[in-house]
């Protein structure tokens, strides 16, 4: 089956798998990050297209317009030659107009991939089960919980803030963007077989949080209810330079009721001075 | 009184300005020295040269009195809307209201450029989280806190989705500062596949249907949110109508710019055009007087060229201009180092288009929302300026990036490399901060070095 890549959390990977082709989300590794050093572009965005190329096999591949780096990347694989490439348009609003604007979009993803995969989309094989969310390891008191945020924070860079933190911290809740599509509600069967791209975008759109929706509190809000289950003695912010979305968030978060916030710019492995503002955040946490 | 065709000082805009008034020189009530400007805190005036007529005396006044505008038609009791982001389009629906018009706050990025400064609105940006990794639309965050730049818009309606990522973060600043705004979602233009239904759009843009669907309901929903506002339903034919007039106006605008794109000598200077441009977005607050000035503008270039008669030499390179400056003062220097403006693409080509003659005025909105240049891709605003440097006879192209815009990076290096490689016309990428006097040295070498380029290639 060829690989569909993609690297946003609204890419439905059931429709992808529905049309007999393989999702696969992407990870960078620290390698991509170092290559990722254009001036404005969006470290996130930058591993993503040099991911992309280290690809010896055939390959399609979902972009999104979910922020504007991501949208305009899209440009820059076609303008590098990239092939099988698909723009997904994910709305930043959230009512029945956006819901109905992704579900046309989603039609014509699964076009897209029929095209590839040379048969339409099976809905009947669609999994509606509520995505696995991943329980935490039972913390020992001693150490504090910590909720995770910004991203996406890819493996390399999540094992090495898990090591940083060793057994003074330990996450708790994993809110990163590559981690959001887990808060999604379950697939209504019954509104699956009616629609299946309505249905497919009022699930993705209306119960992933992110902070490109707009109005931009719906995300605080979603995340103040998630604190009110989690309990958590702090945020770690982790942001890719050169991302706006993120960048602004920092400030916002600092304005609310929340637990202390520390914000890492990141560009894939630690460095000296981020580790440093973790010791101390920790530190500040009592631990 | 026959004076020739110049660029003035601020300082010798005065004794101009005295001799017009001594022959009699008529002014709107808007009018009056530029000078003044410059004594109220617009200091950047003081750095730039101005076109001697009179018709950009009332250009400049025009422009630099928004504000007093604003808060006059406030004091008549007309609501004020603000429109963001979408350059064009909500604008028209507000204004087909009597008791309303619209502004955009956006426009704030200029005012730190003409405070130099001093004003301190990207201080107070900073201060809520809105550093120089943003883009200078930033400084509209600093002008809602401090409230002294445009009187606080009544209502605020602003579009979303397939916009730059600062201006989103930016707007968002404002709702948390306790600015309700209408959010509407404006589509990123996809090119149609074989199957599905499709429009062609008046910038040569193609889109699907359903997009112009969706921008329709959008559009109706806007509508009703300005009805609830004003208290009654607009009737179709308003719109109809303001649509007409937004479409003579344009028409003037074009001629405006397809006779000095293409005059053998420049007969307007490129600040003038610049601005002229920037009032086709909501005309400035007020429709009818931007509509005179573009008269008279356009009385005076024919003058000019029937004339035979510049403010440049005959040689001067013919640049294509893409984006718009942070610096007005950049399009002075542009003419110091031997350019001309000839074609531009400041990021609104669907406000100067005509609107679609369409049975339905939300529709041709619509139609004229999705040919948003920045909608698309980099590809599809790549070919909007080839299409544009054809018309007008353009010798080579400025990308200016706008410091930290989240599409520049990309999107410039792929317009760069699209022009190049599809006309085979220079390119240079420059970057204009809000005020370039620093980079001075090195945005004249790059302009000098590309104009240089174009004359040599003129040589047979």
């Amino acid at each position: 089956m060829m690989p569909v890549w993609y690297n946003c959390p609204f890419v439905p990977a059931e429709l992808i798998t529905a049309c007999g082709l393989s999702p696969r989300r992407f990870d960078a590794d620290t390698a991509d990050f170092c290559a990722a050093q254009t001036e404005g572009i969006c470290f996130a965005v930058e591993t993503f297209l040099t991911g992309l190329k280290k690809q010896t096999s055939p390959y399609a591949v979902i972009f999104t317009t979910l922020c504007d780096q991501m949208r305009r990347a899209f440009d820059l694989y076609q303008a590098n030659g990239g092939k099988n490439g698909f723009l997904l348009n994910v709305p930043v609003t959230i009512g029945p107009d956006a819901v109905a604007l992704f579900a046309e979009e989603l039609r014509q993803m699964e076009q897209f991939l029929g095209h590839l995969s040379d048969h339409t989309a099976q809905f009947d094989t669609i999994n509606t089960d509520a995505p696995h969310l991943k329980s935490s390891k039972p913390q020992k008191n001693s150490r504090a919980k910590i909720a995770l945020i910004g991203g996406p924070v890819y493996a390399c860079q999540l094992a090495a803030l898990e090591h940083s933190l060793e057994n003074r911290g330990a996450i708790v809740l994993n809110a990163a963007e590559n981690a959001v599509e887990e808060f999604r509600r379950p697939l209504n069967p019954q509104a699956l077989k009616i629609d299946p791209y309505v249905e497919l975008a009022a699930a993705y759109l209306q119960t992933i949080p992110s902070i490109r929706t707009r109005p931009g509190h719906l995300f605080y809000q979603w995340l103040q209810t998630q604190l009110q289950t989690t309990a958590v003695d702090g945020i770690i912010l982790i942001r890719h330079p050169f991302c706006d979305h993120w960048r602004g968030v920092e400030y916002q978060l600092r304005q609310r009721p929340l637990p202390p916030v520390l914000a890492i710019e990141w560009n894939g492995s630690p460095q000296v001075a981020a580790l440093s503002r973790l010791e101390a955040f920790l530190e500040m946490l009592g631990r | 009184m026959n004076i020739k065709p110049a660029q003035l000082t601020l300082s010798q805009w005065q004794e101009r300005y005295a001799q017009l008034k001594a022959a009699g020189l008529q002014e709107p009530a808007y009018g009056g020295p530029l000078l003044r400007h410059a004594n109220q805190g617009d200091k950047r005036l003081g750095c730039l040269k101005f076109d001697n007529s009179p018709a950009a005396l009332h250009l400049w006044n025009f422009l630099l009195t928004e504000e007093d505008r604003l808060r006059q038609h406030r004091a008549d009791g007309k609501l004020i809307i603000g429109t963001m982001k979408d350059l064009g389009t909500v604008p028209i629906l507000v204004d087909s209201f009597d008791d309303m018009v619209a502004f955009y706050p956006d426009g704030a990025w200029w005012t730190p450029c003409l405070k130099q400064m001093h004003e301190g609105l990207f201080e107070i940006a900073a201060q809520h989280g809105l550093d120089e990794s943003f883009c200078p639309v930033r400084a509209m965050v600093g002008a809602f806190v401090n409230g002294k730049h445009f009187p606080i818009p009544d209502a605020l309606i602003c579009s979303v989705g397939a916009t730059c990522d600062d201006f989103s973060v930016a707007a968002q600043r404002v709702e948390s500062l306790g600015h309700p705004i209408f959010w509407w979602e404006m589509p990123h233009r996809r090119t149609p596949s074989t199957t599905e239904s499709s429009v062609a759009l008046s910038c040569g843009f193609i889109a699907p249907q359903y997009q112009i669907d969706h921008l329709r309901r959008q559009l109706q929903q806007i509508q009703q949110f300005l009805e609830h506002k004003a208290g009654r339903a607009l009737h179709p034919d308003k719109l109809r109508q303001m649509i007409r007039n937004v479409n003579h106006i344009r028409r003037i605008f074009r001629d405006i710019q397809q006779l000095c794109f293409t005059a053998p000598v420049a007969p307007m200077g490129s600040l003038e055009l610049l601005i002229v441009e920037m009032l086709m977005i909501h005309f400035c607050s007020d429709m009818a007087q931007t509509e005179w000035i573009l008269d008279a503008l356009l009385s005076e270039i024919r003058t000019r060229i029937n004339n035979a008669e510049g403010i440049l030499p005959a040689d001067a390179a013919r640049i294509f201009w893409v984006n718009p400056v942070a610096d007005l003062y950049a399009m002075n220097l542009l003419e110091e180092c031997g350019g001309r403006l000839c074609g531009t693409e400041f990021l609104f080509a669907h406000a100067l288009e005509p609107i679609a003659d369409h049975d339905d005025p939300l529709t041709a909105l619509a139609h004229m929302a999705l040919s948003d240049p920045m909608a698309g891709s980099a590809f599809d605003r790549a070919e909007l300026i080839a299409r544009k440097i054809r018309q007008f006879g353009s010798e080579a192209v400025v990308i200016s990036r706008i410091p930290g815009a989240s599409h520049c990076a990309s999107e410039g290096r792929i317009i760069s490399r699209w022009i190049q490689d599809n006309l085979a016309l220079p390119v240079i990428e420059i970057e204009v901060p809000t005020l370039s006097d620093s980079y001075r040295p090195s945005l004249q070498t790059r302009l000098e070095a590309l104009i240089e380029t174009v004359k040599t290639r003129r040589k047979p």
